[in-house]
Order: C-alpha cells, then sequence, then structure tokens
C-alpha cells in the first residue's frame, strides 16, 4: 500500500501539522508500505530536513503551501497522484486541507473521509478512522473502502521526528494554464489586548476564585500554560477581571481547543459561552456542579490545591504543555 | 450577476442526539432541523453582494424543514427559492448533493455559488470543493469578506493562527463561506409571513449512485460525554494526568 | 369705558398670542390619526377616575411633601379663580358683579385665606425643588418651574396689593384679614398711595394675563390638560400591547402622524414631575432610559417644526432607549396624568424590529423562537423533559379532557433551576387531585414579551400556534407558572380572538388550599419572608394576595419591602431584557431588589411567583455573595404537604432543595 501525505510549509519551514499527518500515516502504515511525502517548497532543502519520517519526500520547488494559490495546489497535487495512485492520501483539515482534499476526492475518484482524529488498522488489512461529528457530540467509526483521501484534524497525532529525508525527488509539474485564483496579500492578526474568540487555550477562573490572590495565582498558571486567562460572570462582576476576558452569554462565546474551568459551577449562561470547546477540563469542588455535564475531564477536589500541583509540575518541565 | 446559495438543514447542535438501534445512525425522529450556521452566513453574504451589485439570489434548500428556511431566506432578499428533495433519514453527504445540484447550478446560469464552509455531517467530505471539481469552476473555503470587483471577486480566506489571505476569483466560482461581512440579519415576523405567500419551487436531484467512501461500522457518543473522565481524586495525581493529556491531545 | 376697551385690548391680544403660541401643539394633534383604543366609552368610570386623580390627588399623595405642596397649590388656584373672573368680569363687563352670591363676603375671605395658601405652597415647592431636590426632577426644566413660582408669586401678590390698597382707600377690612393686615402696615409705614388699587388691578391682570401666555410653552400645560388626558386614558385590560391599526403599512410607528392623537397629548400634559423615573427599574440600573426624558424628549420633537416631520427613532430617540425598556409598567401606575409610556415604547420598538436593528442576544431569542418555539435554543420536542422525575404521568391535555390546562412556560420548561420548582408545583396539583395535563410539545412561547419587544409578527405565529392547540384541547381553565404567559394568555390573546379563564398557580393553589384539599404543612414555624410581586402577576393583573395567604400558611411571617404590590420594583427581566447583555448596567435591578430585601430586620427567606425570578433573584443572590444571609424559593418550593402518616412524597424533593442550598453557599461558582 502507497500513503501519500501532503506537507504544509510556511516561509520558514515546515507546518508542524505536516509531522502530525506522518505519524497518522505510520499508525495505519504496515512495514511494507510505503509512506511519500509532497512538499512545495522554494527550495526542496527546507523539506528535506524535517520530513525523513516519510520513505520517500517528492518535492516540487517553487513556493510554499503558503503562498501557492488552491487551484495549482490541486493540479499539482493531482498530478502527482496520477503518477504515484496511492491507497490513501493524507490532508490536514485546515484552510488548505479543506480546499484540497474533497476536490482531490472528486477528481481521482477517491472516497473521502473527514474530521479524522484517529486510526485504526484492524486485521485483515482493514483501515477504521475515527471522525468527530456534530462538533464532536458523536463519533463516527468508518471502514474505509480505498483508495481513500483523509482529512485529518490537527492536534490528534503527536508530531513524527523532524530527520533528514534520504530520498528526495524533485518533480516538475505542468505549469498552470488560465489562473482563475490570485493571491493578493496575506495579513497576520494585530496582536493587541486579548481575543478570547480566537484562543486556543483558555483558563477560566469562577468565583470560587475569591480574590486578587487567587486571581494573581491564576495568571501566573495560565502563563505557564500558555493560555489566555478569563473569568465567568461573578468574577468580571467582581471587577477581578476586565470584561473583554468574560466568558458566556454577556461575554464572549469561544471555542478554544482547551478549556479549563476552576472554580466555575457552569450556570447554563456560561455554558452557552464555551460548551464548544474541543477539549474542556472542569476543577470543582462539587461533584454535582454543572460544569461537569460538559466537561471532557473532572477534577474534584479544591481549586487551589489544584492550581498549586499543576503549577510546580509546569515550572519543572514546561516543555511538555506543546 | 446570478447567485445560488445552497441552505442545508443540519440537527440543532442544541438537541441531544440519540442514536437508532443500529448504532449507525441518527435517531432524527425527535430532532429539530435549523439551518447550518455557516449557511447562514453565506446566505447574508448573498444578499450583501445583491445589495451591493442587484444580483439575482437564488436560495437552494437541502434537508429535513427546508421550507421554512428557504421563506426567511425569501423574507432577507432572496429573488427565488427551490427546496431539493431528499432522503430525510439519512446524514447529507456533500458528494452526492454536489452531484445533482450540478445540474441546478447549470440550469439557473449561475455565475456564483455560496455555501458554508462546512456542516457537522460532513463525514464524507465539504460541498464546496465537491462543487467546485464537478464544475470545473475555482473555488475557495472558509471566505469571509466577498466583494465584486469587475469580473471578479475579492475575497479573503481565513487561515490558523488569525491569518488572512486575499485572493481575486474569477468568475464563476464556488466559494465555502465562513463568515459572511456582516452578522446575520434579523428579519421580522411580519416580513416572513410577507415572504410566506412567494412560491417555493422544488427540484429532484437524481444523483448517479457514488462508490462508497467507506462503511461506517459504529456511531457512538464519545466516552468522555457526561462527567467527563476523572483526572483523579487528588490535586497531585489530576495535575500529572492534565499534563499527560496536554503533551498528547491538546 | 377707557379701562373696558384696554383690558378688552390686552385680554384680546394676550388670548390671541397664547392661540399663535400654541399652534405647533395643536397641529401634531391634528395631524395623528385615532386611538386604536377607545377612548370615550364608560363616562362614568372615566370621570370617576378623574375625580380621584384630580380631586382627591390619589396618585400625587404616594409622596406626602409634593402631594400636599400640590393640594395647596390647586385648591388655592381653585378659589383665586374667582379672583381672575372678578377681576376680569367687572371691567370687560361693566356692571358684572359676585356681590349676589357673596362676591364681596365670604368670597373675598376666601381669597385672603387662600391667597396665603398659595404662597405658602409656592415657598414649600421652592424649598422642595431647590433644597430637598428630589431625584426625580433631575432632567426637568427647573427653570419653566421658576418662572411659574414667579407668576404665581405675582399674582397674588399683585391681588393682596390692590386689596390692601382698596381697604386704604374705602376702608372696610371686614372679610379681609390678610389684605387688612397688609394695609396696616402699609399705612403704619406711611405708604398712602390713592392709585395704588389701579396700579395693582393692573399689575394683577397683566401678570395673569402674562401666565396665560406663558403657558403654552410650559409644562404648566398641565392645568389644561391633565382632567381631559386622565379622561382619555385607555380603560382597555393593563395587559394588552397597543394593536397595530389595519391601515398601518408596518408594525411600528416611527412619525408622531402614526400615534394616535391621544399619544400625542400624553406628551402635552407631561408635567415633568418625574415620578415615572423614579420607579423605573431601567434608569436606576444606569441604563439610558428614562420614562420622564422618553416623553420630553419626544415632546420636544414634536413641538419643533424643524423635528416633527422626522423619523422618531434614531432622531428623537436612540434604540438604546428603547431596548432597555423592562415594560414593567411601573412608570404608567405612578403617572399621575395618565401618560402611556408603554405603548409608544412598545410601537417604536416595533419600527426598530422591522429594520432588522436588534441587538445579538434578542436576535439569537427570536430566532430561537421562531425555529424551536423557545427562546432558550432548546429543542421543541424536548419541552415536556421536565416530566420524567415525576412519579406519575403528566395528562396529554392534546389527547384527553383536563380540568386544568397546565401551560408551564419556557423557563419553568427548560431551565435546570426553575425545573425542579416545576415538578414541585406537579406534586401538589396531584396530590391536591387537580385533574390537570399540559399540551407537551404542543406548547411554545406565549410571545408576551416578544410582543413587547416589538416583534409583532412572531408574537402572532407564536400565539396563533398556541392558540390553534388550545382550541384542539377540552378543559375548563388554564393555569399557569409564568406571570407573563398568564397576561399573554389572558390579555394579549383576546387580539387574536381567544379568550381563556386563566389563573396563576398561586391563585390556584390558595384557592385549594382555601378548600381544603391541599393541606400545607406549617413547616417554617417563626421564620421571616418577603415576597416579590412580579410585575405582570401583581401589576398588571391584580393578584396581590394569593401569594401571600401561601406564604403566611406555612408559619412564615411575611414582611413586605418598601416597594411592594403595584410599587413592586422589576427583576430586570422582563420585555425581552432577559435576552439582552447587561451593557451599561451599573446596578442590576435584581441586585438592587435583594438589597431592599437585606435592609429588612430578620428576612431571610426571599419568595418569588415568576420562574424568571427565581433565576434573576438566585443569580443576584450568587453575585451580591449573600447566599448565607438570604435564600431565594419560589412559593411552590416552601409549601409542604400535611398528611397523615407524615410522609409527604415531596418530602425527598424538599430534601434535595435543602441540600442544593447548601451546595450553593460552598463558594464553587
Amino acid at each position: 500500500m502507497k500513503i501519500l501525505v501532503v506537507a504544509e510549509t510556511l516561509d520558514d519551514g515546515i507546518d508542524p501539522v505536516s509531522l502530525e499527518l506522518l505519524t497518522a500515516a505510520r499508525t495505519v502504515a504496515e512495514t511494507t508500505d510505503e509512506v511519500v511525502a509532497i512538499a512545495f517548497a522554494e527550495t526542496s532543502s527546507t523539506p528535506a530536513e524535517s520530513l525523513g519520517s516519510a520513505d520517500r519526500l517528492i518535492c516540487v520547488e517553487g513556493a510554499n503551501t503558503d503562498t501557492l494559490t488552491p487551484e495549482a495546489i490541486q493540479s499539482h497535487v493531482l498530478e502527482i497522484l496520477e503518477c504515484e495512485t496511492p491507497e490513501l492520501v493524507l490532508v490536514a483539515y485546515s484552510a488548505m486541507g479543506l480546499d484540497l482534499a474533497s476536490w482531490l476526492a472528486a477528481r481521482a475518484e477517491m472516497g473521502l473521509t473527514a474530521y479524522v482524529n484517529a486510526l485504526e488498522h484492524e486485521e485483515g488489512g482493514k483501515i477504521v478512522a475515527h471522525s468527530q461529528l456534530y462538533g464532536g457530540k458523536m463519533l463516527a467509526r468508518t471502514e474505509l473502502a480505498l483508495p481513500n483521501v483523509l482529512s485529518i484534524t490537527p492536534g490528534n497525532f503527536p508530531e513524527a521526528p523532524r530527520t533528514a529525508a534520504e530520498k528526495v525527488e524533485a518533480f516538475e509539474p505542468k505549469p498552470l494554464e488560465n489562473c482563475q485564483i490570485q493571491l493578493k496579500s496575506l495579513q497576520s492578526p494585530e496582536l493587541e489586548g486579548v481575543n478570547l474568540t480566537t484562543s486556543d487555550r483558555i483558563l477560566c477562573i469562577g468565583r470560587g476564585i475569591s480574590d486578587e490572590n487567587g486571581v494573581e495565582q491564576a495568571r501566573q498558571l495560565a502563563t505557564l500554560l500558555s493560555a489566555d486567562l478569563a473569568g465567568s460572570r461573578p468574577v468580571v462582576d467582581g471587577g477581578l477581571l476586565e470584561k473583554r476576558r468574560q466568558v458566556g452569554k454577556s461575554g464572549q462565546k469561544v471555542k478554544p481547543k482547551l478549556y479549563i474551568a476552576l472554580g466555575v459551577s457552569g450556570a447554563p449562561e456560561h455554558l452557552e459561552g464555551m460548551a464548544g470547546s474541543e477539549k474542556i477540563v472542569a476543577v470543582n469542588t462539587d461533584p454535582d456542579a454543572p460544569i461537569f455535564n460538559v466537561a471532557h475531564y473532572s477534577v474534584n477536589c479544591d481549586l487551589f490545591d489544584f492550581m498549586q500541583a499543576l503549577g510546580d509540575r509546569l515550572e519543572e518541565s514546561p516543555a511538555e504543555t506543546g | 450577476m446570478r447567485i445560488l446559495v445552497i441552505l442545508r438543514m443540519m440537527p440543532d447542535p442544541a438537541s441531544e442526539l440519540e442514536l437508532n438501534e443500529d448504532g449507525l445512525t441518527l435517531d432524527r425522529e425527535w430532532l429539530d432541523f435549523k439551518l447550518n450556521d455557516f449557511d447562514d452566513q453565506a446566505l447574508e453574504e448573498a444578499i450583501l453582494l445583491k445589495e451591493a451589485t442587484g444580483a439575482e439570489v437564488t436560495a437552494v434548500g437541502v434537508g429535513e424543514g427546508s421550507r421554512r428556511t428557504l421563506q426567511m431566506a425569501l423574507a432577507r432578499g432572496a429573488d427565488r427559492a427551490i427546496e431539493v428533495e431528499t432522503d430525510p433519514d439519512a446524514m447529507i453527504c456533500s458528494r452526492t448533493i454536489a452531484k445533482g445540484i450540478v445540474k441546478i447550478i447549470r440550469d439557473e446560469n449561475a455565475d456564483l455559488v455560496l455555501t458554508g464552509v462546512q456542516t457537522p455531517e460532513d463525514l464524507y467530505g465539504q460541498l464546496a470543493p465537491y462543487l467546485a471539481a464537478f464544475l470545473d469552476w475555482p473555488s475557495l473555503s472558509g471566505t469571509s469578506h466577498a466583494a465584486l470587483s469587475g469580473n471578479s471577486l475579492s475575497v479573503a480566506q481565513e487561515r490558523g493562527g488569525g491569518r488572512t489571505a486575499n485572493y481575486e476569483i474569477a468568475l464563476p466560482a464556488v466559494l465555502g463561506v465562513q463568515t459572511a461581512s456582516k452578522a446575520p440579519r434579523y428579519v421580522s415576523g411580519s416580513k416572513l409571513r410577507e415572504a410566506a405567500k412567494t412560491p417555493i419551487e422544488s427540484a429532484e436531484i437524481e444523483a448517479p449512485p457514488l462508490a462508497p467512501s467507506g462503511q461506517l461500522v459504529e456511531l457512538a457518543a464519545p466516552q468522555s460525554n457526561g462527567g467527563g473522565i476523572s483526572l483523579g481524586s487528588t490535586a497531585d495525581e489530576a495535575a500529572a494526568r492534565l499534563i499527560d493529556i496536554l503533551a498528547t491531545e491538546a | 369705558m377707557r379701562d373696558t376697551a384696554i383690558l378688552w385690548a390686552l385680554t384680546g391680544s394676550a388670548v390671541a398670542i397664547t392661540l399663535w403660541r400654541s399652534r405647533f401643539l395643536i397641529a401634531p394633534l391634528v395631524a395623528a390619526g385615532r386611538p386604536v383604543e377607545d377612548r370615550t366609552g364608560h363616562p362614568g368610570r372615566r370621570l370617576s377616575g378623574v375625580l380621584a386623580a384630580v380631586g382627591l390627588h390619589r396618585k400625587l399623595l404616594q409622596r406626602p411633601v409634593s402631594g400636599v405642596l400640590h393640594a395647596m397649590i390647586f385648591s388655592s388656584f381653585l378659589v383665586l379663580l374667582t379672583a381672575i373672573v372678578q377681576a376680569f368680569g367687572s371691567k370687560l363687563f361693566p356692571g358684572f358683579s359676585l356681590a349676589a352670591v357673596g362676591g364681596e363676603t365670604w368670597f373675598r375671605l376666601m381669597q385672603d385665606i387662600f391667597g396665603v395658601v398659595m404662597l405658602l405652597g409656592v415657598t414649600l415647592a421652592i424649598w422642595h425643588r431647590y433644597y430637598l431636590r428630589p431625584a426625580r426632577f433631575r432632567g426637568s426644566n427647573n427653570a419653566d418651574a421658576t418662572w411659574i413660582y414667579v407668576l404665581i408669586a405675582a399674582i397674588v401678590g399683585s391681588m393682596f396689593m390692590e386689596s390692601a390698597f382698596a381697604i386704604q382707600a374705602h376702608g372696610s377690612t371686614a372679610w379681609r384679614p390678610v389684605s387688612g393686615l397688609i394695609a396696616q402696615a402699609l399705612g403704619a409705614a406711611g405708604l398712602n398711595w390713592p392709585a395704588g388699587e389701579a396700579f395693582f388691578y393692573w399689575a394683577h391682570v397683566i401678570a395673569i394675563l402674562a401666565f396665560l401666555v406663558y403657558i403654552p410653552g410650559s409644562k404648566h400645560r398641565h392645568m389644561f390638560l391633565a382632567a381631559p388626558n386622565i379622561f382619555l386614558r385607555n380603560l382597555e385590560p393593563k395587559g394588552m400591547s397597543p394593536a397595530v391599526p389595519a391601515d398601518r403599512e408596518q408594525p411600528g410607528v416611527n412619525h408622531f402622524s402614526d400615534f394616535g392623537w391621544k399619544h400625542n397629548l400624553d406628551l402635552l400634559t407631561c408635567t415633568e414631575c418625574g415620578r415615572c423615573q423614579a420607579a423605573c427599574p431601567a434608569y436606576a440600573a444606569g441604563l439610558p432610559l428614562s420614562p420622564k426624558l422618553l416623553i420630553t424628549d419626544l415632546r420636544d420633537a414634536m413641538i419643533d417644526p424643524s423635528c416633527t416631520h422626522e423619523p422618531i427613532v434614531g432622531g428623537a430617540i436612540s434604540p438604546e432607549t428603547l431596548w432597555a425598556c423592562t415594560t414593567c409598567r411601573a412608570c404608567v401606575e405612578a403617572c399621575p396624568v395618565e401618560i402611556e409610556h408603554l405603548p409608544k415604547i412598545i410601537d417604536l420598538r416595533r419600527t426598530l424590529v422591522e429594520a432588522g436593528t436588534i441587538n445579538p442576544g434578542m436576535q439569537d431569542a427570536f430566532t430561537n423562537l421562531g425555529n424551536l418555539g423557545n427562546s432558550l435554543g432548546q429543542p421543541s420536542r424536548q419541552r415536556a423533559r421536565w416530566t420524567k422525575g415525576l412519579p406519575f404521568k403528566v395528562k396529554d391535555a392534546r389527547k384527553e379532557p383536563v380540568d386544568v390546562l397546565w401551560f408551564v412556560g419556557d423557563y419553568a420548561s427548560y431551565d435546570p433551576r426553575v425545573q425542579e420548582v416545576t415538578r414541585k408545583i406537579a406534586m401538589l396539583l396531584h396530590s391536591a387531585g387537580v385533574d390537570f395535563g399540559i399540551l407537551y410539545d404542543a406548547e411554545q412561547n406565549s410571545g408576551n414579551d416578544v410582543r413587547r419587544a416589538g416583534e409583532e409578527g412572531l408574537f402572532e405565529m407564536l400565539a396563533q400556534s398556541n392558540i390553534d392547540a388550545l382550541e384542539a384541547a377540552d378543559f375548563n381553565r388554564i393555569m399557569t407558572t409564568d406571570p407573563h404567559t398568564l397576561n399573554a394568555l389572558r390579555n394579549e390573546y383576546r387580539y387574536l380572538g381567544a379568550n381563556y379563564d386563566v389563573v396563576h398557580y398561586t391563585t390556584l393553589l390558595a384557592e385549594l388550599a382555601e378548600t381544603g384539599s391541599l393541606r400545607i404543612k406549617k413547616t417554617a414555624e417563626g421564620g421571616t419572608a418577603t415576597y416579590h410581586d412580579p410585575c405582570y402577576l401583581g401589576r398588571y393583573n391584580g393578584e396581590f394576595d394569593a401569594p401571600r395567604t401561601l406564604i403566611t400558611s406555612v408559619g412564615l411571617k411575611l414582611h413586605d419591602m418598601p416597594r411592594c404590590r403595584e410599587n413592586s420594583f422589576c427583576c430586570g427581566a422582563g420585555g425581552g431584557r432577559i435576552w439582552q447583555d447587561d451593557e451599561g448596567v451599573v446596578e442590576r435591578p435584581s441586585e438592587n431588589r435583594i438589597r431592599e430585601a437585606l435592609d429588612i430586620e430578620g428576612v431571610s427567606v426571599f419568595v418569588t411567583s415568576c420562574p424568571k425570578d427565581k433565576v434573576m433573584y438566585s443569580a443576584a443572590v450568587d453575585a451580591l455573595g449573600v447566599g448565607d444571609r438570604i435564600i431565594v424559593r419560589d412559593i411552590a418550593e416552601i409549601l409542604e404537604i400535611e398528611t397523615d402518616n407524615n410522609t409527604a412524597p415531596s418530602a425527598d424533593a424538599h430534601g434535595g432543595n435543602e441540600r442544593r442550598v447548601a451546595r450553593d453557599r460552598k463558594e464553587t461558582s
């Protein structure tokens, strides 16, 4: 079996999600299978440094995926696909991946499985993909029909080690005729103040935090976690945090990847603002606090003890938090 | 310009999802259906483009209860509405819908097709790129700020980390809309009642059977639901477990 | 003869100027349409209302200082009217005299006495306005008030001086004790002025005419307009929102010509007393709404020829002002001249909704209501899910006849904090042997607050859906949990031709207790509670006593808050406010209210009878962190049933409540 991984490249190198895709590929690859990475880059040396986890690297020189237009990526990947005829193609569930995956499946007449967060290799060579549907409320297990394009949700597979690729092939695609899409500019966000709606990690404190000392402790913990500090209504009302850090009905509606709720009871108005978070960790002394109804992970202990314990461990090994 | 906007009905995310005994399908009998959020944005973007350019907007409704949504679309400013009949008991399959809708798009002579970037049911892929592949039109997903300039559309694409790419895309084209240039407007009940007088056309889509992408073997609520996984009974234990999780999952 | 001609000329020109000055006041009344409600039927009822308001100062005396001073000025004005008649009659119509009916005897006595009363009243008014400075005058036109004080003093002063110089000239002090004293004083001071009488006569006349000319531009129009405005008040049930006239193109109002003339008359009648502002929860919360300024801003725009044809919304009145209103009706209740603030706000909100300019919270709520029939975004099919925890099956009123059809309402059905109360009510009804049922998922939000938020079309859709479900059911009367729902079903649905016998659950439970079907245990001997009158139960629908009877029946001592019954202070959730965020709120009305309750010695239970109140006040107690001093309880929660073997079916539920209280007190939120 041949597995093709479409790497994403930025100006300053490989997008880490590409390494996650390589791990995903290895999860289902048997020893006789071949994992082939495709990378677009100005020069092949950059991807060659990091994508050694693939058996083979096909490199299209000229531009990275950040600046190529979707139609160029579509066309080039399709061209490679027609030469390689892989059984599986792995694409990240990202802006580029959204433009590519379904289009490719339709053109190459492959199946497609989206929102994949885990892969299993079953006996008899069957591959089963786990997909999160309905905003994570349901998990679908699909036995893949091959060939298949997999759209993999970032953050679910560990990154493969960055090693140098041994076999690097250059690929010269057909020039694109009659371009329909032009990239005009790329913008990065202005980093003024906190914008919880785009935060990946939020540490939210509830009334259990008591006073300024508790808030200060939480602030330090948030820094260690590289999370944005937020609060529930009572905390903001109490003047302990500024209004733009409020989560809930009358504050921000947030959907971070990780939401840690410390001493938040979880009134419906609060849940409305954060229940869409991908991972919710709730810490509360009350085992019946409604926050536990939406939590993926629960900690039933005093929040100050917890903050202390977590803070100590993070100071020991901050790198562990990804 | 003729804009076609595709509106899909989804189980209400607030609903408690329950499964049928087969463990493969949702019990749709007791579900409320509502317009997919991103499709709502697509509709607003279509209406804003109409207001800016005088385009004609046709709304195409897919899924259970789409009639009501199409009435809403008319009240918001769509010129026509077409209801597409689909199997009410099945999850939406973007690829099948795309195959079927291509004919409507061609019949309607559309220059621009808008739909939401994704739905929570897109197990087998997203609609916009499928449509683009079948129509052989250019397409962008995750868009915002669409505006007509000459014979092309300037549009932004939202990338990870809050970055934005600004594109110029030639028409005809397909957009998977993430955010409309303005929040979807509210239409009052009286306008809805007025719009109810506009007839809704209907269309059947004939889609050739497709080779399945795979076989669904199980649909289940994730285990962590309902109380979640306990990380332990002491603060120290819980902190340690959380760090493991942070390192592997989030 | 010369004097007669001069006076005719003066009076004629004063009247002409007055009318000329009034032209911008009259034009909007003429241009406006007909009021939707009947404004002249039941003349007896209307007149008795006028007599109570004007003659007895019913509302004015609720504020003693200003009530008394107004009564002094008002009664003196009536008496001194005779002096004015005499002053003008004697000169305009030579030979005119009231002497035959006592014009020179006890008329003069009364005028002397009330002249003093008037001056005392004015002094009191000045002390009140400039020394006591009640907050309700904030934003009122003080210069206008001052001019009036000056003019009144001039009129009365000149009357006394004329009278005193007349005594000096003609001698007799009989029937004129005060003027006599002044004459004596003048004499003692050596002031002898033969022409004084004539001089002050003309001064008096000119002061009166100046007053007349001044009035069209002053809040003192109310001298002429208050009584008619009260007479023409709306006699429809308080809970009916303004109907949309069939000939109106859009549901809302955006121009003065779209209001009925009575609404425009309201604006002219306002006395700027600020009683509405003092009662308003939105104003107290720091939101940009004062009912007084709403009226005066509207008035100023209406009588300004450059604004009178401009759109009102976004012009004279900002959207934020309109959205701030909780529709609690305290302003209308407080207004001594029966100005109807609420219908104006609702009609103007309709314009906003029609234009789609609503805030995100309301948009979510309206969208949910349109799609799911509830504002909370909960699945419509799970409306009756709360019944799952009950040991019996609640009858399905769609399928079998019931005596009482229970219209449960959104919050009581869906909000986890209220569901426990809802189940408790079910248990109480069950044990009292009431034959009741619910509509299950055929019930939708009643639309009460939807209508008040200005979403007329959505209201009609919701109401029609409920009416269809109710028409298909077989029942004798309806019971509601939510006072808002009660109001919609009882009052608003008449608009769509549906009339129901609707009671609140507290009314029904009190009735059951009275007949002995519900045996209430005295569980709370010795405790002290206070009770919050929900706006839509009390002020709107007049039910004040049933809840109080129930509270005392469990042995609680009831201590009312200063603002109770008709003057109850809104929790801040009504009229669509519960769907909006707290932006701009300095102090939440609910927290203001909890503080009011905490000020009463010994009160440890705050009793509510509205699901929204339970939510709002529980949150307020949490926010204030006073859970250890006061607990919020719905009436149903404090009622326990007396059973022979002493194992009440609800004992467990009660235990559960207590545990929850204990939990709430732990600082876990």
